[in-house]
């Protein structure tokens, strides 16, 4: 069971419009593809806060790193020195310390973890000179009852592949969205 | 498709492209009118024309109804690009579907001198199947009937009953318990009465009016999984568009001949139906809904009204040249939604509403004409146009465009301003002879709220576009053809930068600029080869005639982009290796394309 911060504005009606219009179009007739290397304009970099905050009992990580050149095919530079803490609604404070790697960790002390449903949350950064500051709710999720697994034959658009489900139950009342994570071999 | 021409040439006596001096009884399109007028059919004997090809077949047969008082003309069309897809591809084995065909036809009947009806008919549809029931296709019906009555030598009347029909449809889902269908359709009711009066041989005034009744559904939409179903379809939308217009064709002297006219337009958004009050954020801010209102049957939610002058101006110059001028302003009132480079058949239009402005154009244009040789062996004509346009509609960045009942919220208006010269000269004589147009144009939009409110290439800019067209008959039966055209690559918005979202490569627009680079240029070239069968067979004249021709589609493979994407080259990315990133442009047909057919007319 995971529960997670982070708003997901996507429907399901715009995922399910956009994946079944993009190959439909593209195969129209008969097409070819190639790569291609357009000149991009050069962009000043803009600093990134990546983070998957959830209640399970594991360190809790953010990311800082800066944004790149679109055809830049490097790992992102992290952004080291900055000072990162998150503040819930209750005033419980959860300093992020610097790891080697440049991310930051908040670790769950004595079985206590991060946060509780329902409750709002400030992020709060100083780094390169800047503060950076935003806000979210640790939403609810639905329990899931079970996965299944089925095999399907190929069609037009898929090769012959596994499909997993998962099976729950959407809880009472509008506003819940969720984004739906999955992973083969513990690579998401 | 890219093989058809839109209309069929078996069925079609001549098309007029107006883009300068539009008169006063086009209406509802501030682009330039193409005029399509049909064939009549033979109304003394029966005849067919068709042809059989390897990438679609034709068919045309007219004839008499009624010997010299009725006659019809029926064309149709099929393409066989599915049947040509097989061949390289077997993902086509289980129902799967990809071709156009069209019907039109025409039926006219000349009741005694002073009336004559006219009938006429097109349908067009295209398909494309995956399988038995996941697919998408599109196409148009349109029916007109018009009464030609002549009150006596000087006044004739036209009346015309007009209907359309556009729509589309999407479905998917392997069975019943998971699917999604979604069809979307504009249904166009017009009555047209007009009426010309000749009062000499140097004076025309032709009046008449216009009622137009659009019935827009934009989507009927329903997705259903594990056998739970979701309707998510919009509501229709009315709309009644009514004109009046006056025009008048005068010859000043012999050297000056002038069209003036003034058309007025009303526009009435109606009901029944939801409508809405928007806030008004930052522009390029989404605008939340902030009042509901409703709206019964037909009642008039908003209201638009127009005047539209027309002049045009032609002076005859010595040695075979003329100078002509004009001046419009046309109105549309309704829009088409787009936020794709690449031409998809999934046309979203929406009528002006109470958010929603009419788009209004005012048109100056210039030219000089001038014709050399003998008999006119040279045409030449130079042009220019300036052209200013209000309410234009765009999209705020991240627009929600598909089945979004509050669309009206993710769309600005701006202004836009189109200026171009345009360069033609045609060899009309001897065996060797063609054309040539070159166009230098502009065409841009300035919008608050988009490209830091600076003024940006719209997705139809075409800084060049040139075309050539060359024939060649032999004294033989053979003769040749070459086609090229070269156009600049289409504006669209390219990303600067990238940054990582777990595992997501997400592209960003630092500028927040639009349409900031092109993609790649248009060329391509055609040629192709025509025999005509014998004239003579054992020393007699042929009574049929056939031919056979040889083409060769895009001659030196030219991979044109259709469309490019940016996406990562790795799905699923290991954690803390580097993403691969990389932008992959599609052609299609980015191949030469051999093609034959052998057509007949008996």
């Amino acid at each position: 069971m995971k529960r997670s911060i982070g708003i997901l504005n996507t429907t399901n009606r715009n995922i399910l419009i956009r994946f079944l219009l993009i190959p439909a179009i593209s195969i129209i007739l008969i097409s070819c593809e190639d790569q291609i290397n357009p000149q991009l304009e050069e962009a000043p970099p803009l600093v990134v806060v990546d983070a998957w905050i959830n209640d399970r009992n594991e360190p809790q990580i953010i990311r800082l790193t800066s944004s790149q050149s679109y055809f830049d095919n490097g790992v992102a530079d992290p952004i080291r020195g900055a000072i990162v803490t998150i503040e819930d609604s209750e005033g419980n404070l959860y300093p992020f310390d610097e790891q080697t790697d440049g991310s930051y960790q908040w670790n769950p002390v004595d079985g206590v973890l991060f946060g509780q449903i329902g409750l709002n949350f400030n992020l709060n950064i100083q780094a390169e000179g800047n503060t950076y500051t935003s806000q979210s709710v640790m939403n609810r999720v639905p329990t899931i009852d079970s996965i299944t697994f089925r095999f399907e034959e190929k069609n037009f658009i898929f090769p012959d592949s596994y499909w997993a489900e998962f099976w729950a139950r959407d809880p009472v009342g509008i506003g819940d969205t969720y984004w739906i994570k999955s992973y083969k071999t513990a690579n998401y | 498709m890219v093989f058809f021409s839109v209309f069929n040439p078996d069925a079609v006596k001549d098309i007029q492209l107006i883009k300068g001096g539009i008169p006063a009884r086009y209406g509802g399109r501030i682009a330039s009118i193409l005029d399509i007028r049909m064939k009549e059919g033979n109304n003394k004997q029966l005849t067919a024309q068709g042809g059989v090809g390897s990438i679609f077949s034709r068919l045309a047969v007219e004839g008499p109804i009624k010997k010299d008082k009725a006659s019809f003309i029926v064309a149709a069309r099929r393409s066989y690009a599915d049947v040509f897809a097989k061949a390289f591809t077997n993902v086509l084995d289980d129902g799967a579907a990809l071709n156009f065909y069209d019907v039109t036809l025409k039926a006219n009947y000349d009741i005694n001198p002073k009336n004559r009806i006219f009938l006429s008919g097109y349908f067009g549809r295209d398909n494309f199947k995956f399988d038995e029931q996941q697919g998408f296709n599109w196409g148009n019906t349109t029916t007109t009937l018009r009464w030609n009555h002549l009150f006596n030598d000087r006044l004739f009347s036209n009346i015309t009953l007009f209907y359309s029909n556009y729509d589309y449809e999407l479905a998917f889902g392997e069975d019943d318990l998971d699917k999604f269908n979604w069809n979307s359709e504009i249904d166009t009711y017009d009555i047209k009465p007009e009426f010309t009066y000749f009062i000499n041989p140097d004076h025309e005034l032709s009046f008449g009016a216009d009622f137009l009744f659009y019935n827009f559904e934009p989507a009927n939409a329903i997705g259903v999984s594990n056998g739970e179903s979701r309707d998510i379809s919009i509501p229709e939308k009315n709309a009644l568009e009514a004109s009046l217009y006056i025009s008048n064709d005068q010859n000043i002297g012999d050297k000056i001949s002038v069209q003036y006219g003034l058309r007025f337009s009303n526009f009435l958004y109606l009901g029944e139906g939801q409508y809405f009050d928007f806030d008004e954020p930052e522009p390029g801010i989404r605008r939340s809904v902030i009042e509901t209102f409703e709206a019964d049957n037909l009642e008039v939610i908003q209201s638009y009204h127009n005047l539209e002058p027309r002049a045009s101006l032609k002076y005859q110059l010595p040695s075979n040249s003329s100078l002509k001028a004009s001046y419009n302003r046309t109105v549309q009132y309704i829009h088409l939604v787009s936020n794709t480079t690449a031409s998809n058949p999934l046309d979203i239009w929406t009528p002006s509403t109470n958010n929603i402005r009419p788009q209004t154009g005012q048109q100056w244009a210039i030219g000089y004409f001038r014709n050399f040789g003998k008999n006119n062996d040279y045409e030449t004509s130079i042009e220019t146009y300036y052209k200013k346009t209000s309410n234009q509609i765009d999209y705020i960045d991240g627009a929600d465009i598909l089945i979004n009942e509050f669309i009206e919220g993710d769309l600005l208006s701006g202004r836009g301003r189109a200026y171009g010269l345009e360069l033609f000269i045609k060899k009309n004589s001897g065996r060797f002879n063609g054309w040539l147009s070159y166009t230098l144009a502009r065409t841009e939009l300035q919008v608050d709220g988009i490209n830091n409110n600076k003024w940006y290439p719209t997705r139809f800019d075409q800084t060049h576009n040139l075309k050539i067209a060359a024939f060649y008959e032999t004294p033989g039966r053979w003769s040749f053809s070459a086609n090229f055209s070269l156009i600049s690559g289409t504006p669209t918005t390219f990303p600067t930068s990238r940054f990582q979202i777990q595992d997501y490569t997400i592209p960003l627009n630092y500028f927040n600029s639009r349409n900031n680079v092109r993609i790649p240029v248009f060329h391509r070239l055609d040629l192709s080869a025509t025999l005509q069968g014998r004239k003579l067979k054992r020393g007699k004249s042929r009574k049929n005639e056939d031919y056979w021709i040889f083409g060769i589609y895009n001659v030196y493979a030219r991979r044109n982009p259709f469309s490019i994407y940016f996406a990562q080259v790795d799905e699923r990315p290991v954690d803390g290796n580097p993403v691969e990133t990389q932008a992959t442009q599609v052609s299609i047909i980015g191949t030469l394309l051999p093609s034959i057919s052998y057509n007949f007319r008996f």
